[in-house]
């Protein structure tokens, strides 16, 4: 049990990193309301990355500090959209190409160490 | 689960999440209306059957809010704290004064007439001390004394408890209140009855002395980390509390 436990604490330790990432993905597909933001980052990740209701809040507070997102009130349903910045669509340009570079790498460790097949 | 009740569970779990933010309506409506919007999204897709599942406890989703509204952040200055302090304490020995005499009075008052009254009080402020006889029987005398020290029981319950129970009932005090500060979690959110006692043990009347020595240590730990800016007394950092000006 302490072996699966371990196992699902390493696992929610990189996959944390991704949170910030995929919504701003997920809003460059699609301008949303948060909880449409997780539930298509969920859907999109088959499950592997779960941004908890309202944990999302914060992250979009930083996202639009940081001015990589706004927000704007829909006047007629009342949702709070947010929607990428031509900031936050640079930004996120360059974090795909670091992510692409990495993940690449990450891919070959994994091929050169084969274990997978074990 | 019909309209009614979808409309009640999302209903039941906002004021959940509201009773956590201790700030004005006017302030929280925007936030909570967003959550409220997105609860509801989440049970008309029929996924889920409590809001809890899907965005927490109502205090996790209270934190969430206020740190991201960044509704508790401003903190409140020492004067304007030392202040709010001593109306408090002035009102606290003030109340409970007050609450005594009126109490002991309307005691004296049940027990014995107007007239014996008089002359009991005239001998307790003679010099000569007081050799006055009450005139009650075994029974009167006993439920005097319950009566009596429950009295003196609830004035000391009401100078220990002033500011917990406020802090904790309304996240302020009548001196805070007079400046516009309440006392919130490092969260933002409302203090819980544990965290109300831990910060007010150095508040009480037998331990006030205690609460210089923990300001100062407060001021010390500030200064041990100069990047975070405090102004917590020592058991604020334990009791994980702030003093903030309210929006």
């Amino acid at each position: 049990m302490a072996y699966e436990d371990e196992l699902q604490k390493w696992e929610t330790e990189f996959k944390k990193g991704f949170s910030k990432p995929f919504i701003l993905l997920s809003l460059a597909e699609k301008p949303n309301y948060p909880y449409q933001v997780t539930k298509s980052i969920t859907g999109k990740t088959k499950g592997q990355i779960s941004i908890a209701g309202s944990n999302i809040y914060p992250i979009l507070k930083k996202l639009e500090d940081d001015g990589f997102i706004i927000s704007q009130k829909d006047e007629e349903s009342k949702k709070k959209i947010y929607t990428l910045t031509k900031e936050g669509e640079n930004f996120l340009n360059s974090l795909m190409k670091g992510m692409k570079n990495f993940t690449d790498i990450v891919q070959d460790m994994i091929n050169t160490y084969g274990g997978l097949e074990q | 689960m019909n309209q009614l009740q979808f409309s009640n569970t999302i209903d039941q779990y906002i004021e959940e999440v509201s009773n956590y933010l201790p700030y004005p309506k006017t302030i929280t409506i925007e936030a909570l209306d967003e959550l409220r919007i997105d609860v509801q999204a989440a049970l008309d897709d029929s996924i889920i059957k409590s809001p809890s599942s899907v965005f927490g406890s109502p205090r996790d989703v209270a934190k969430n809010i206020s740190r991201s509204q960044e509704w508790g952040i401003k903190r409140a200055g020492w004067i304007k704290r030392l202040i709010a302090f001593l109306i408090d304490t002035m009102i606290q020995f003030g109340a409970t004064m007050l609450y005594f005499i009126v109490g002991f009075f309307f005691l004296l008052s049940w027990f014995i007439s107007g007239e014996k009254i008089n002359i009991l009080l005239t001998e307790l402020l003679s010099e000569e001390g007081s050799s006055f006889n009450l005139g009650l029987n075994i029974f009167e005398a006993l439920i005097f004394f319950v009566v009596f020290t429950f009295l003196i029981v609830t004035s000391i319950a009401i100078l220990f408890c002033y500011n917990i129970i406020l802090e904790h009932s309304f996240s302020t005090t009548i001196g805070k209140k007079l400046f516009g500060l309440i006392v919130v979690d490092e969260s933002g959110i409302r203090i819980t009855w544990q965290q109300a006692i831990i910060r007010n043990l150095t508040k009480t009347f037998i331990s006030i002395e205690f609460l210089v020595l923990d300001v100062i240590l407060g001021i010390g730990l500030e200064k041990q980390d100069s990047e975070k800016v405090r102004k917590q007394r020592s058991l604020d950092v334990l009791a994980e509390t702030i003093v903030v000006i309210n929006k």
